[in-house]
């Protein structure tokens, strides 16, 4: 049913790593936690903390800015 | 002094001279005001996500930079004005300083990133109600290997930022599975290197190099899977 129930507790990948900062620039891994349309993946579904997923999200609204990735993209279904 | 990090982008139609020009211009306005380069970055010419002033491409450039704050309005202003600069970004630099010999933190994957399936859509196949990190890959959860083995990958596959890892590790072996990938692993600063490529998109299911092996899927997928090959992909 819902997916919340049977998953399992992800681990932040950049808690993981011991990452402190997500850097704008790189678009692989920005790309990551940004689906088809371009939009920024929730929280519960990429399993980050919270607190990189602010970072993450200044990230990806900076390269957005430096078209670096899009603002919105089309999905093709 | 604070570190401040500045991105812009400069036309690219124009020759490598001009855009040389525009470039040590605003190096001019840090050294002048006092500041000093820490980190030169040159990304070269690369394909805009969305078309800026008609122009689908661009070359990047970026700094970080130690300099008094005096100096980011100036910057500001010059590139502002500039009709050369078609987009910049100045920041507080937070975060590592990356080697001099990792490669460019910003690498044109767009022609590169192999695309199973469909190939006409710009992002990763991720759907929703699904786990957005990883791929479709048709596998049940039971295939997934244990979170121990799944660390060794993330090392090995950490972004460039963290000078450690990754820098060192991804690009090598992305290189020889792509030989036209024009990135390599030991060129910080090489602009030819950089320089778009077009790939046709059929080109694309590579060898990837299979780092790992699939992280668990955290999410029971209610719905089907479809049934699209497997995108080879390094885990973060």
């Amino acid at each position: 049913m819902f997916e919340m129930k049977m998953r399992r507790r992800k681990i932040c990948r950049f808690c993981e790593n011991k990452l402190t900062s997500v850097d704008y620039k790189d678009e692989r891994l920005l790309r990551r936690f940004v689906n088809e349309r371009g939009k920024i993946i929730p929280r519960r579904i990429s399993g980050n903390c919270a607190r990189h997923q602010r970072k993450l999200t200044t990230a990806v609204k900076r390269a957005r800015i430096l078209a670096i990735l899009a603002f919105e993209s089309e999905s093709y279904r | 002094m604070a570190l401040y990090e500045t991105t812009f982008i400069v036309n690219p139609q124009t020759d490598d001279a001009t855009i040389d020009r525009h470039v040590q211009a605003v190096v001019d306005i840090v050294t002048a005001a006092g500041g000093k380069v820490v980190h030169e970055n040159r990304m070269g010419t690369r394909r805009l996500a969305y078309p800026i002033n008609g122009l689908s491409q661009g070359y990047y450039a970026n700094f970080i930079f130690e300099a008094p704050s005096t100096v980011v309005p100036q910057m500001d202003r010059h590139m502002r004005l500039g009709e050369a600069y078609m987009r910049h970004l100045t920041v507080v630099f937070e975060g590592p300083i990356p080697d001099k010999d990792a490669p460019p933190a910003l690498v044109d994957d767009f022609h590169y990133r192999p695309r199973a399936g469909r190939t006409d859509r710009p992002f990763g196949r991720r759907e929703g109600g699904r786990d957005r990190g990883r791929p479709d890959s048709g596998r049940s959860d039971a295939e997934t290997p244990p979170p121990a083995a799944r660390k060794v990958d993330v090392a090995s596959a950490t972004p460039p930022a963290a000078p450690v890892e990754t820098a060192a590790t991804v690009t090598p072996a992305a290189a020889p599975v792509k030989p036209e990938r024009p990135v390599a692993a030991a060129e910080p600063v090489a602009p030819a290197a950089e320089e778009v490529t077009v790939t046709p998109p059929a080109e694309t299911e590579p060898t990837r190099p299979v780092t790992t092996p699939k992280p668990p899927a955290a999410v029971k997928e209610s719905k089907p899977r479809e049934a699209e090959p497997y995108r080879e992909e390094e885990e973060l």
